[in-house]
């Protein structure tokens, strides 16, 4: 193997194992460095071009060992990278919550003091106006659409940053796909809301009555039912269906960059 | 039979010992610096010599090492010398090698612990 041979193999491993390209190029360009020296050594003792050069090879040591541990290395620079199962696996839910609060806090705040002002728009005279539901779908569709796409795009980049492999997306978008799935709101009864029940009674909830509630799995006692309160309405199956589908255009275009960068460097080659 | 090329577990951290006093003395590069632990060590510390990049790569990112690209002998390298927070590392690593060394030293020529001399 020569050593533009050992540098190319050695930069396309990295990148392909999700290390960025700079930093690829340079380490690759150390290791090369390295084989030169290595070979102007063995030279000078006699040794001919391609057995100095297969000799530097071995010195330098196992190619894909040293691809696993320059990883290694660079996945330990970042938070993420030295404890991923607690931030794909706990993570997006924190940072969820975090960001409905973030939301939810500023908006009571504003409330408050508007309330103060005396000026109070929320009068209850049993009548929800057209500007009440689309207020109350954009605060709906921002907390159960925009926000965990927003959280998986943020753990999507931590990942690309500390060169985690796709996986770790994955189970970041499950994660969020099944809780944020799981969640029911809406307003009972309008824009194809779902019919909801009052758990003691039984009885349909009243028109108008906004709905939000959060399950807890355990509680469920059958696939089947589990698989009903999943894909009981649109808007639910829309819920989980959001976070899966970033996640799969973000791998896509992680790859798809990936593979773009190796066809240019084939080309070069 | 072909001697195994891998270093005993109990040498973790030992490598980030022996590059930071190495360094300490002379920036240099990674052939080089490869070359310095064969010599100092009487080739007894034997390892693929491409792990070194990841290890510098590691000190570099802590701030121990501090990475140049330079000309030397007519060709562009990465030159590492060691930070002044290097330097206070490598005294604390040598700190506590010291005192393992002796440990380990004393266990081996039949120290016994106090406890069992009390009973």
């Amino acid at each position: 193997m020569n050593t533009q041979e050992l540098h190319d193999g050695f930069q396309t491993e990295l990148i392909r194992r999700g290390l960025p390209a700079d930093y690829a190029s340079g380490a690759a360009e150390e290791l090369a460095d390295h084989h030169r020296d290595v070979v102007e050594e063995l030279r000078a003792t006699g040794l001919d071009e391609v057995a100095a050069a297969t000799e530097a090879a071995q010195r330098l040591g196992d190619r894909r060992s040293l691809v696993k541990k320059s990883v290694r290395e660079f996945q330990r620079r970042h938070w993420c990278g030295r404890w991923p199962l607690l931030t794909f696996l706990f993570g997006p839910l924190v940072l969820l919550i975090a960001t409905w609060a973030a939301t939810f806090l500023p908006l009571v705040l504003v409330g408050g003091i508007l309330n103060a002002m005396g000026i109070d728009d929320s009068s209850n005279d049993g009548v929800v106006s057209t500007a009440e539901y689309i207020g109350m779908w954009c605060f709906t569709g921002w907390c159960v659409f925009v926000m965990p796409a927003v959280v998986l795009l943020f753990l999507s980049l931590r990942a690309s940053r500390a060169g985690l492999n796709w996986g770790w997306i994955a189970l970041a978008a499950v994660v969020l796909a099944v809780n944020v799935g799981s969640m029911k709101c809406g307003y009972v009864g309008k824009l194809s809301g779902p019919e909801y029940t009052n758990l003691e009674t039984g009885e349909p909830l009243a028109h108008d009555s906004f709905v939000m509630s959060i399950p807890l799995l355990i509680f469920f006692s059958s696939f089947r039912s589990t698989a009903n309160w999943f894909a009981s309405n649109p808007q639910q199956v829309c819920q989980l269906l959001v976070p899966l589908v970033v996640a799969g255009l973000v791998i896509w275009r992680s790859r798809h960059m990936m593979h773009r960068w190796e066809r240019g460097l084939s080309s070069v080659c | 039979m072909s001697q195994k090329r891998t270093n005993p577990d109990y040498l973790n951290g030992v490598p980030e010992l022996v590059v930071l006093e190495l360094l300490s003395r002379r920036p240099m590069y990674g052939y080089e610096l490869v070359q310095a632990i064969r010599e100092a060590s009487g080739e007894a510390l034997a390892f693929g010599e491409g792990c070194i990049y990841p290890l510098l790569h590691k000190l570099a990112e802590r701030g121990d090492l501090s990475p140049r690209r330079i000309d030397v002998g007519g060709r562009s390298r990465v030159v590492y010398r060691v930070t002044s927070k290097g330097h206070r590392q490598k005294a604390h690593s040598q700190d506590q090698w010291s005192q393992v060394v002796s440990a380990v030293s004393h266990i081996l020529h039949g120290g016994k612990h106090e406890h069992a001399r009390i009973a």
